[in-house]
């Protein structure tokens, strides 16, 4: 594939112009990150209402009915299930690691393997997850690795 | 809960296994061993009694090490009053004690070595793919 970049000039908005065909699945997973790159997600905390960047999320965490979206410093409830979010950020960074998170790969720290196959992955902040058995091999793909 | 189901079955099957097998082959050895007949449920009494310790591993908060240790103590003791209810040793001497005292430690020493050179092979892995990854992205 060829890639062209172009200058652009001060004052004009940046443009990403796409010639492809359509249905490559490769090209849809980018535009897929692209979109979600400049998307900003709308999260609460104390009734007060902030927009964040998909990337500056370390993970999602569903706990009692509540999603909570956890960052560096803060954590703030948002209001999408974690299966909508799951759908929205396809093809990025986050990967399920469990039925109740949503993690950012680009945040992990490190990764220890655990007993019967699991994943424990440490984040930036220090916070631990744990990732099923289920769901390890999906992180080992987007490793390169084998399943 | 289904997976630490599979969890403590597999370590109850290998365990069930293990004790046949070593049953089996002293049997074949050493014509002075005789298995009973109350051995066909008193091995997976020991087994399933052994298996669920394991689920101290879940608790993941806990440093490796320490659950390790605890699960080792646990069923040292299983072992231990198991083989003392169902007389599978006798204590004569405190040599006898000592002898199974080796006996338990070395099985956990050589699983520890395994599983510990394994764990480490797959960590410096697992962290060497995610390194270059962060790299190609930066």
């Amino acid at each position: 594939m060829k890639i062209t970049i172009l200058d652009c000039p001060p004052g004009e908005e940046e443009e990403i112009i796409l010639k492809c065909r359509s249905g490559d699945e490769n090209i849809i997973k980018l535009i897929r990150a692209l979109k979600v790159d400049s998307e900003m997600l709308t999260v609460f905390s104390d009734e007060k209402f902030f927009q964040v960047s998909p990337r500056d999320i370390l993970y999602f965490e569903s706990v009692d009915d509540k999603v909570f979206a956890y960052l560096k410093n803060d954590v703030y409830e948002i209001k999408s299930k974690l299966y909508e979010l799951e759908e929205k950020l396809s093809g990025t960074d986050f990967f399920r690691a469990s039925k109740a998170a949503l993690v950012n790969m680009s945040h992990i720290d490190h990764i220890m393997p655990e007993f019967n196959s699991r994943l424990l992955v440490t984040m930036q902040n220090g916070d631990r997850l744990l990732v099923t058995r289920q769901y390890a091999p999906e992180l080992k793909r987007m490793l390169g690795l084998k399943s | 809960m289904k997976d630490m189901l599979y969890f403590v079955l597999r370590i109850f099957s290998t365990v069930t296994t293990c004790i046949v097998c070593i049953i089996g082959i002293l049997s074949a050895f050493s014509e002075s061993v005789t298995v009973p007949a109350a051995f066909l449920w008193q091995i997976p009494v020991v087994a399933a009694l052994t298996s669920l310790p394991s689920l101290l591993y879940y608790l993941y908060k806990i440093p490796l090490s320490v659950r390790f240790a605890l699960h080792y103590v646990i069923v040292f003791v299983t072992v231990f009053l198991s083989g003392f209810v169902f007389e599978w040793f006798t204590f004569n001497t405190v040599g006898d004690y000592l002898t199974l005292w080796i006996e338990i430690t070395s099985v956990y020493a050589v699983a520890f070595i395994v599983g510990y050179t394994s764990k480490k092979k797959q960590s410096e892995e697992l962290n060497r793919a995610l390194k270059s990854k962060k790299e190609i992205k930066q």
